[in-house]
């Protein structure tokens, strides 16, 4: 078997960017701690509300959140009484003033995470597995992907044999590093046992921007 | 509507024509209460034949159902219009007869049941973002104390624009600080 590298490590610092961004002289454990605590709750408190990524950024004993999300108004809550609620206990559980920016994705057709989990989450309402895989596949490409893959592992219709199926449509260039590959691994918890959904999307090609002339002259 | 694989047989030369309204509101509330707000009756038209035991279903499917809002959890009519192209099968050793991108579904028991095909595809069509009339021209985004709610596009403009020094080279600002006013 193939020893595969995961797409979305893979292009971080060529076409992708950090989801911390901060920088620490001495603090870098317990910041890099509070922050696997902070993505950790968050998971759990906004479970349903389709959250794709949260970026931390940290400056002078403020925590800055951004949570990109395809359902703004699970995170909000009805007149923004969740999202409150949401800050305080983070206020509580890092000791520090949090400002949360919610960021509502544009296209969520074209985000890993929340296809796969779209994918999960109908299977644990019991919808037939090529159908949730078929429909998902149908919606990414209509939103102007080059190419998803979508696979899911386990015991598949409640079978006693626990089996892989796959679908893709497109291209999928894995080894190109500037193509936009999203990647994730989600999980549904059905009757029968975990089912595990995997998920690339190919969004296309992230070409360099064309230096200023500024920046040439300076030697680069 | 549910047929059982024996009543299907007598179509076997000729296929079976469907033209029916089917109130699907309850299945759907029992199982996707949180995606679907309501649904009117669907239509479908289309075939049901008969193939070496396998049932090949090729039907139009139209309606439309009332969804929150992901933006603001507002109720949303969302119509639908898809065709559904789907083949049961009565043994898992049938699914060699057909392609890969072919929707091949193997039959829990004898039955064919088109209602919870209708469901499970309808839920299937939800795309993941669906916003009211005002939202999609443009309203304001909600925003409150220490937090808001922001469009990507915006996101990414004020990210470009508030590109940061990398604090591992902030340092170096002060090694020439008679310079700073050439800037």
């Amino acid at each position: 078997m193939g020893q595969k590298v995961n797409p979305n490590g893979f292009r971080v610092g060529v076409i992708r960017d950090w989801e911390a961004k901060w920088y620490a002289d001495k603090d870098y454990a317990t910041w890099l701690i509070e922050d696997v605590k902070i993505r950790k709750f968050i998971d759990q408190r906004l479970a349903d509300a389709s959250v794709s990524t949260v970026e931390i950024e940290r400056a002078a004993g403020r925590v800055v959140l951004s949570i990109h999300t395809a359902k703004p108004g699970m995170v909000i809550g009805k007149g923004g009484s969740e999202v409150e609620k949401l800050r305080k206990e983070l206020n509580n559980l890092t000791g520090k003033q949090v400002h949360i920016n919610i960021i509502e994705i544009k296209k969520p057709d074209l985000d890993a995470h929340l296809v796969g989990d779209s994918i999960a989450k109908q299977l644990e309402q019991r919808v037939a597995f090529r159908r949730a895989m078929r429909g998902a596949i149908q919606r990414t490409m209509r939103s102007g992907a080059h190419g998803i893959k979508a696979m899911v592992s386990g015991r598949l219709n409640g079978a006693d044999i626990a089996r892989k199926e796959r679908y893709s449509e497109g291209t999928v260039p894995l080894h190109t590093l500037r193509a936009d590959i999203d990647y994730s691994w989600d999980e549904a918890r059905t009757t029968y046992g975990m089912l595990g959904v995997k998920t690339w999307i190919y969004r296309g090609e992230v070409l360099p921007a064309k230096k200023s002339t500024n920046t040439q002259r300076g030697g680069k | 509507m549910k047929w059982s694989l024996k009543e299907l047989e007598k179509y076997r030369s000729e296929p079976l024509r469907i033209d029916e309204t089917l109130d699907v509101k309850d299945k759907v509330r029992e199982r996707f209460s949180d995606h679907v707000l309501d649904i009117d009756p669907v239509k479908v038209v289309g075939t049901i034949t008969i193939d070496r035991d396998d049932v090949l279903l090729d039907a139009h499917v139209t309606g439309s159902a009332v969804v929150p809002s992901s933006r603001s959890l507002q109720p949303v009519s969302f119509p639908f219009d898809f065709d559904m192209n789907e083949i049961y099968i009565p043994e898992a050793s049938h699914f060699d007869r057909y392609e890969e991108d072919e929707t091949v579904l193997l039959l829990d028991g004898q039955t064919v049941d088109l209602d919870d095909g209708v469901v499970d595809n309808i839920i299937a069509q939800i795309p993941m973002q669906i916003l009211t009339d005002a939202e999609r021209s443009g309203a304001d985004m909600p925003a409150g104390n220490g937090w808001e709610v922001i469009s990507e596009d915006d996101y990414v403009a004020t990210q470009e624009e508030n590109q940061p020094t990398d604090p591992r080279l902030a340092k170096l600002k002060g090694l020439f600080p008679d310079q700073d006013s050439d800037q």
